[in-house]
């Protein structure tokens, strides 16, 4: 279906649409936009990907707020977008109260543009702590990458209060007995049982997006790699689809299935990781250690086929930098089945351990409706039944010829998300036989030459690929003088932190730890 | 002369061996794991390195911080003096079953209370935990060596000794479900599996080390080795009271050596097994625990019924 | 931040819940515009009453209804009380012999 039956199927014609490459954009008055998106929300069933905003007031527009839907089957990305004037009092309506998920986008547009969502329940701030001033926008134009203002001394950061006798608060974080990334957690507790927990994250803020701006392209490939580490391929890969999207270039196909490969690698990599360290944080030392044994394996396949453990500096804009030669993709085969039979002996034995399904049972549960209100991502949507995948949505490399099963589970405990981890991995050991055997017959060109000077004029574009942890989406944004006016990174992370507290209440304290595992969330993809 | 020396080998035994039954179940756990492990002297290399370092302590400790770590290894050390080790000879009054066990709940009391000294938000919990742990064990620790007591005709763990190894084959059955029952306590009070995990790093859910997190240098070291204490008191009661053929009944050397050789052969075939019992199986959640407790004073409860 | 008495006992009231029978109110109140934005959590944590509610309220009824039967009895005429005293005189002389 091309765009124009597209949008004539959900968009009536008043609209003045914009279309360009995957991606309908047109703007909506400000009184009827959250008529329009509760319309594409809850009629059509599309699925609200990102709310993003940029600055536009050197071209005289004000600031756009763009509400990116995504439609599943078509992979086709309908943007509504609302211009807020800036004449001092900036304000757009507020979407939360009708949709949950929207709640979070807006306090972080908030935070950072400035733009008051009117009728917002909850409009802390987010990311940016109480010494951060308040008057300051960081991602506005006006504001420069490298200011250092001065710290602010009267702000206060109110968590949620339980009132009641002998509740007490436990605060942990941000610095844990571990070596895990900083975050603080404040539990409100009855006894062993956690009547609330609320996380506050922020801590490793670096001002991401806004390096996206400034930072000249190939900086800025190496710089999505660092949003989270160890997702460092999915996230390059998603900014490097936005951008060849937005050239109109056709990836080579053998970059295509080479992108599969590694993609499904780090899948492997680090759902090996999560499924022993889950299995440790239970005290089954037998599980752990053979988790971190198995991750190992597969991270020195990744240095051996592209000179980095994490996958990093191999996506360029145009295809890949690194590729497999028959001889290595013949030992790589080998390895792969090895190293497939040895998990399915752990996970067997694993399995059989009834004092480890005990803890993992029923744990932190989390309510189907409230993960569709949230808008939950990835693998714990997947553990609830939620049967949403990037690589089927919205197929990209080479998941459109090689496809890619789904791995449902139904309980939405840590059981169900250790199983769909299992099941991932099982799938993706079928996805990478199937692209290492159809690699021999393509020809040998992995990437082609981009003219990084030819960006189109006034365009957005969408890259989404689906992580280990769940969909990342990167929105391009240029202006008028064909630059990269903006660059929206929504890692899964920033959707799935909002529900842990959910899933944390009415569990004792001790199986918090195993929660937090279970999700494993990236703190870093979250701060940006 | 002679029995002071024997005396003196006696008072210094456990916390002399006590790090080296801990670094024996660390070694095994390894193994288990694919790992090499540590040497089994790590232990005592790890107390001589908090011997020789500074210590930080909170401005809000009270006394009680201060004197609860020599408080606890003081009540191992009278214990592990009085307890048959090696050999019956050292009969005292403080060889009594409930002394002994009132003794050690002397030393858990303190370090609850120096876990919730500061006012750390950790050490609450693990006090909180410790104190339901140790209230549901009291019962199942006390009536398994009851069950023994009562074939015995005492309480005094010298004579339980000599009764029981003198024992025909006929009444073994209700000593082996008192020493199932005494097991389940032995793991409770030392901070094992399924109750705790010794080696976690998750403060949320330690029990015995979340009290001592505030503890450093010195001190912890002591806390430390009096934890390394209780675990060796426990398991050689466990092999000497249930399974006591070998100990030296006399003075003469042969029989000396000969119970010593028995009895650290006995307490290493024990704790390989509780060190495999570690590594096979999770961390029991925490509100299960009250049913093998339970289970423990039932077992106990069953032998004392066969016996009487 | 410290731990309180309440937590505290709380996981020892939570294991021998058949005796102790801890019981626990939790109450929010939503912010107008939201499901799911919360403006107060309340809870209230207690231990059920065991003597009160299944001891002495039911004797406490039990004596209740006793007192409404034997009110019968109290007519205000002092000659029937004169007439009891008579009564009960009569019998324990019957008694004494």
């Amino acid at each position: 279906m091309n765009l124009e039956n597209i949008a004539k199927k959900y968009l009536t014609s008043k609209f003045h649409l914009n279309l360009k490459g995957k991606v309908i954009s047109y703007a909506v008055p400000a009184e009827e936009i959250v008529e329009h998106c509760q319309k594409l929300y809850f009629q059509d069933h599309l699925a609200l990907k990102t709310i993003t905003a940029v600055d536009a007031r050197k071209e005289s527009i004000g600031f756009k707020v763009l509400y990116v839907f995504g439609i599943p089957k078509e992979n086709v990305f309908l943007i509504p977008f609302v211009i807020v004037k800036d004449n001092g009092q900036e304000e757009f309506p507020s979407l939360a109260p009708y949709i949950q998920e929207a709640a979070i986008y807006e306090r972080k547009i908030k935070t950072f543009f400035g733009l008051n969502p009117l009728g917002h329940p909850d409009i802390r701030p987010l990311l940016l702590h109480e010494n951060w001033p308040t008057d300051k926008f960081p991602l506005r134009k006006d504001f420069a990458w490298d200011t250092r203002p001065e710290d602010a001394i009267d702000n206060t950061y109110e968590f949620q209060k339980v009132e009641g006798e002998g509740i007490y608060e436990i605060p942990v974080g941000p610095v844990h007995a571990g070596i895990i990334e900083p975050g603080h957690f404040r539990f409100s507790m009855a006894g062993e049982e956690i009547v609330l927990l609320e996380a506050k994250l922020g801590f490793v803020h670096k001002g991401t997006e806004k390096l996206f701006e400034v930072l000249p392209m190939a900086e800025k490939v190496k710089l999505s790699e660092r949003v989270s580490g160890d997702t460092s391929f999915t996230h390059s890969l998603a900014l490097c689809q936005a951008m060849e999207s937005l050239l109109e270039i056709q990836v080579p196909k053998r970059a295509k299935y080479l992108r599969l490969i590694f993609s499904e690698l780090e899948r492997l990599a680090n759902h090996f990781n999560d499924l022993g360290f889950m299995m440790l944080d239970t005290g089954y030392s037998f599980g752990g250690s053979n988790g971190a044994r198995l991750r190992e394996m597969i991270m020195q396949w990744n240095e051996r086929l592209t000179d980095s453990r994490f996958l990093r500096g191999v996506n360029i804009i145009g295809g890949v930098t690194k590729d497999i030669s028959l001889s290595t993709r013949d030992e790589l085969n080998t390895a792969l089945s090895t190293i497939h039979q040895d998990f399915s002996e752990i996970i067997a034995i694993a399995e059989e351990s009834s004092s480890l399904l005990n803890r993992l049972d029923t744990t932190g549960r989390l309510d189907r409706q409230i993960a569709i209100d949230y808008g939950v991502v990835g693998v714990p949507a997947r553990a609830l039944g939620i049967a949403q995948d990037a690589r089927l949505d919205y197929p990209y490399a080479a998941y459109d010829t090689v496809p890619c099963p789904l791995s449902l589970a139904i309980k939405g405990d840590v059981r169900a998300r250790f199983s769909v981890r299992v099941k991932e991995v099982h799938a993706s050991f079928a996805l990478l036989e199937q692209a290492l055997n159809n690699l021999s017959a393509l020809d040998a060109n992995f990437s082609v030459q981009t003219d990084l000077t030819a960006l189109p004029r006034n365009a957005i574009a969408i890259g989404i690929a689906e992580g280990w942890r769940g969909d990342i989406v990167y929105t391009v944004i240029t202006d008028n003088s064909a630059n990269i006016t903006r660059v929206d990174v929504r890692d899964p992370s920033f959707l799935n932190w909002n529900v842990l507290g959910y899933a944390g209440k009415d569990n004792i304290v001790p199986d918090f730890p195993l929660i937090n595992k279970s999700f494993n969330l990236s703190y870093s993809g979250n701060d940006l | 002369m002679i029995s002071i020396i024997i005396w003196t080998l006696q008072l210094i035994l456990v916390p002399v061996l006590s790090p080296l039954f801990v670094g024996i179940v660390r070694k095994i756990k390894a193994h288990f794991q694919n790992r090499q492990g540590a040497g089994i002297f790590q232990p005592y290399r790890e107390l001589w390195k908090l011997f020789h370092k500074d210590e930080v302590e909170s401005e809000d400790a009270s006394w009680i911080f201060r004197a609860a770590p020599y408080i606890i290894f003081a009540v191992t050390i009278v214990v592990g003096a009085s307890i048959p080790i090696i050999g019956t000879f050292f009969a005292s009054r403080l060889s009594d079953l409930l002394t002994i066990v009132y003794c050690l709940a002397l030393g858990t009391f303190f370090l609850a209370l120096a876990g919730m000294d500061t006012g750390n938000a950790f050490g609450g919990s693990g006090s909180s935990r410790e104190m339901t742990v140790a209230a549901l064990t009291e019962a199942g620790l006390i009536f398994s060596i009851l069950a023994l007591a009562f074939l015995a005709h005492s309480t005094n763990l010298v004579t339980i000794v000599q009764t029981v190894s003198d024992l025909s084959l006929f009444s073994f059955t209700p000593i082996i479900l008192a020493f199932v029952a005494f097991l389940i306590a032995l793991l409770a009070e030392s901070a094992r599996f399924p109750f705790d995990n010794p080696a976690t790093h998750l403060e949320l859910t330690m029990i015995h080390e979340a009290m001592i997190l505030e503890y450093s240098g010195k001190k912890l070291a002591l806390i430390e080795w009096a934890s390394a204490n209780k675990f060796l008191i426990f398991l050689s009661l466990g092999v000497n009271l249930f399974f006591p053929w070998g100990s030296a009944a006399s003075f003469t050397p042969g029989a000396l050596l000969l119970g010593l050789a028995v009895f650290l052969l006995k307490v290493f075939l024990l704790s390989a097994g509780v060190a495999v019992l570690e590594s096979s199986i999770a961390k029991y959640r925490f509100f299960r625990l009250q049913d093998i407790l339970f289970t423990s004073f039932i077992l106990s409860i069953i032998a004392i019924s066969l016996i009487i | 931040m410290e731990m309180t008495a309440t937590g505290f006992s709380r996981s020892l009231l939570r294991m021998l819940k058949v005796l102790a029978l801890p019981t626990k109110i939790l109450r929010q109140e939503l912010k107008d515009n939201s499901k799911y934005a919360v403006k107060k959590y309340s809870v209230v944590l207690g231990v059920k009453d065991v003597y009160t509610t299944y001891f002495y309220q039911p004797l406490g009824v039990v004596f209740n209804k006793v007192s409404e039967y034997v009110k019968h009895i109290q007519s205000g005429n002092v000659n029937v009380y004169v007439f009891y005293i008579f009564i009960v005189l009569i019998v324990l002389l019957f008694l004494a012999v």
